[in-house]
């Protein structure tokens, strides 16, 4: 796991395989965002997986927000879209969670767990490189845009709610 | 009713496996096979390549213990440099392996195990997981992410991440520790201490439950095969290798790890294509021998920290001789987490862990050379061979598992001879049979693990041959 910074009010967790084509975009898209958001604004990590123990810093944080890539969308294409804590518990994953499975283990056994978005980009290909293809690496500036914008809107709710 | 034994080729890395019990005429189970599928090959396409890639390169074998990997390549890439490692190096790769050790025993007994131990083994699959586990005793699931939280972190601050560090090198690590970082990792062992001594004393209270699985759970004698220090303590770095037989009694001592093939071979079984080592003196499949925290609490002498010694001595007083039961890896476990955490204490207050001096630099003096270290499963073998340039000509690896390989089989037999009968195998008997198998923390082709409904596909096959019953989970 990178980590750019810690206790900020919205946690950005990019994750995904980065040698495994694009499916290396949350890393990508990851890395890009630490450098370009305020750190008293953004904490940012770079995961391959969602592990169990993330669950800790992600109830710390008032929104968090994770991008990855998603095979199902047309290449290139990004999605948002709002995230809750499972009701159901997913029995099949060990190590491994989801992002709404983490949000669950955040609420039970932190005591919260924050709003939460999901980008997704479209990806299509996932062999073995450590590239992104054409259509994704295009279309990453819009994505890192979407996710900016979701960052300072909360940074701007809280400016009122300080005022 | 399937009529043909279905071949499951997974090769995806995650661990899969498939297990057949064979049946008699009287529907008796009298033969079980444990069959991992998937190939990895890390043997084969590192040839040709540089020495010095080889510990970054080994580490990708897996993403659990990346660490051991790591380590056991580095030391065998210090073997074929002919150079004895500066002490503070040695050291920190020490501290680095026992975090591992931590978070991966963490990972096994917290997420992976104690749904089982906290529901039963014949609880609803739908709850016994670790969404059960936190709503059952949130506590606990919490301490498990907490004390595997600690040990990545540990890895983390010492290589710089904590998955597939690039730390470890040929001659040493590349990096001297800093001050501030080692305060930071001694900081947080004292929690972790106190969450392992209390998830023992749990497991203590609620084992006794579990009378019937231990006595099943690939109960039975076979030899036990470890590293040990010098006085006979608890290694997972260095050493000698040590084997003792089931009661106890030592049957090879201060042998020189570099030799482990004069003791190992390994044979293949067209069932599964992970090797099946076994002790060349009684042949195979003689020759059984298990490796991981229940055969090194069984080899030695002591721990060699205040915690885990008392809590070892008291292990020890299970069974006459070597504690035989595989379900005892659990809390075997849980003393080496004590262990590793109390002994990554001791060596980050060392005199001499932050000196400057932590790599030998050499070119390649030795055209051979093995490494071996403990990983958090049992003991790791990466043994070259180079050419004069240095490249990569051939490479054996001999995984934790792997060892256990033989032992996995007859456990699944034993549980299986117990618990299933009548050509039907129930979900509770199911557990157990995966049960036995995750006792042991299997790394598959050290690939990784899966909690729960392990997949899993399970033939009762007949004298004939004919799969009379089948279950299979995804």
């Amino acid at each position: 796991m990178k980590s750019s910074a810690t206790d900020a009010p919205v946690l950005v967790i990019g994750y995904g395989n980065v040698l495994r084509g694009d499916d290396g975009v949350g890393w990508a898209a990851a890395r890009r965002l630490a450098r370009r958001l305020p750190r008293r604004l953004a904490s940012v990590l770079m995961v391959h997986q969602l592990l169990p123990e993330l669950a800790e810093p992600i109830s710390r944080a008032q929104r968090a927000i994770f991008i990855d890539a998603d095979e199902r969308l047309a290449p290139g294409q990004v999605c948002q879209k709002i995230v809750r804590p499972l009701d159901r518990a997913d029995g099949t994953i060990g190590h491994d969670q989801s992002p709404g499975g983490l949000l669950r283990l955040a609420r039970d056994l932190y005591g919260r767990a924050p709003e939460a978005m999901v980008f997704s980009i479209g990806a299509t290909d996932f062999d073995f490189r450590p590239t992104l293809s054409t259509k994704v690496r295009r279309a990453l500036p819009g994505l890192l845009r979407s996710v900016e914008d979701a960052v300072r809107r909360l940074g701007q709710d809280m400016e009122h709610c300080h005022a | 009713m399937p009529r043909d034994i279905v071949i499951d080729p997974v090769t995806r890395i995650e661990g899969h496996a498939k297990i057949t019990l064979k049946l008699n005429d009287q529907g008796e189970v009298v033969d079980a096979m444990f069959h991992v599928t998937q190939f990895r090959g890390f043997e084969k396409f590192c040839e040709g390549r540089p020495l010095t890639e080889m510990p970054s390169l080994m580490a990708r074998t897996c993403g659990i213990c990346p660490v051991s990997h790591l380590t056991a390549s580095a030391k065998a890439c210090d073997a074929l440099l002919a150079v004895k490692i500066p002490e503070t190096a040695a050291n920190l790769r020490r501290v680095m392996n026992l975090a591992q050790m931590v978070q991966s025993h963490a990972l096994s007994f917290f997420h992976l195990s104690s749904p089982d131990l906290l529901m039963g083994f014949d609880a609803d699959p739908a709850k016994r997981h670790l969404f059960g586990v936190l709503q059952e005793n949130p506590q606990l699931a919490r301490d498990g992410i907490r004390v595997r939280q600690i040990g990545q972190t540990i890895i983390e601050i010492l290589g710089g991440k904590k998955i597939h560090p690039p730390w470890a090198v040929p001659g040493g690590v590349n990096k001297p520790l800093a001050a501030e970082d080692r305060d930071k990792m001694l900081a947080m062992l004292p929690e972790a201490l106190e969450i392992a001594q209390r998830t023992l004393l749990w497991y203590k209270r609620i084992a006794n439950g579990y009378t019937q699985e231990a006595r099943t759970f690939a109960n039975f004698p076979t030899l036990f095969m470890g590293l040990v220090t010098e006085t006979g303590g608890l290694e997972h770095y260095d050493g000698w290798l040590r084997i003792v037989d089931s009661k106890g009694d030592i049957v090879i001592d201060k042998f020189p790890p570099e030799r482990y093939h004069e003791l190992i071979a390994e044979a293949v079984e067209p069932f599964s294509f992970m090797k099946f080592p076994y002790f060349k003196e009684l042949g195979y499949p003689q020759g059984i021998y298990r490796v991981g925290p229940l055969a090194r609490l069984n080899l030695v002498d002591h721990c060699g920290t205040p915690i885990a010694d008392q809590e070892w001595a008291e292990f020890r007083q299970m069974q006459r001789g070597a504690v035989l039961s595989s379900f005892h890896y659990h809390h075997a476990r849980l003393i080496e987490i004590i262990f590793g955490i109390e002994m990554m204490q001791r060596i980050l207050n060392g005199p001499d862990i932050l000196d400057k001096k932590v790599r030998a630099r050499a070119r390649p003096n030795r055209l051979e050379g093995v490494g071996v270290a403990e990983a958090p499963r049992g003991t790791l073998i990466h043994h070259y061979r180079i050419d004069d340039n240095g490249l990569m000509v051939w490479a054996n690896l001999i995984i934790a598992t792997g060892h256990n390989n033989l032992a996995m089989n007859r456990g699944i037999l034993q549980a299986a001879q117990h618990f299933v009968g009548g050509g039907k195998i129930s979900e509770g008997a199911l557990n157990r049979v995966e049960a036995v198998i995750r006792c042991y923390d299997p790394c598959l082709s050290c690939a990784t693990h899966a909690l729960g409904k392990m997949p899993l596909h399970i033939e009762l096959a007949n004298s004939s041959g004919e799969v009379v019953y089948e279950i299979q989970r995804d």
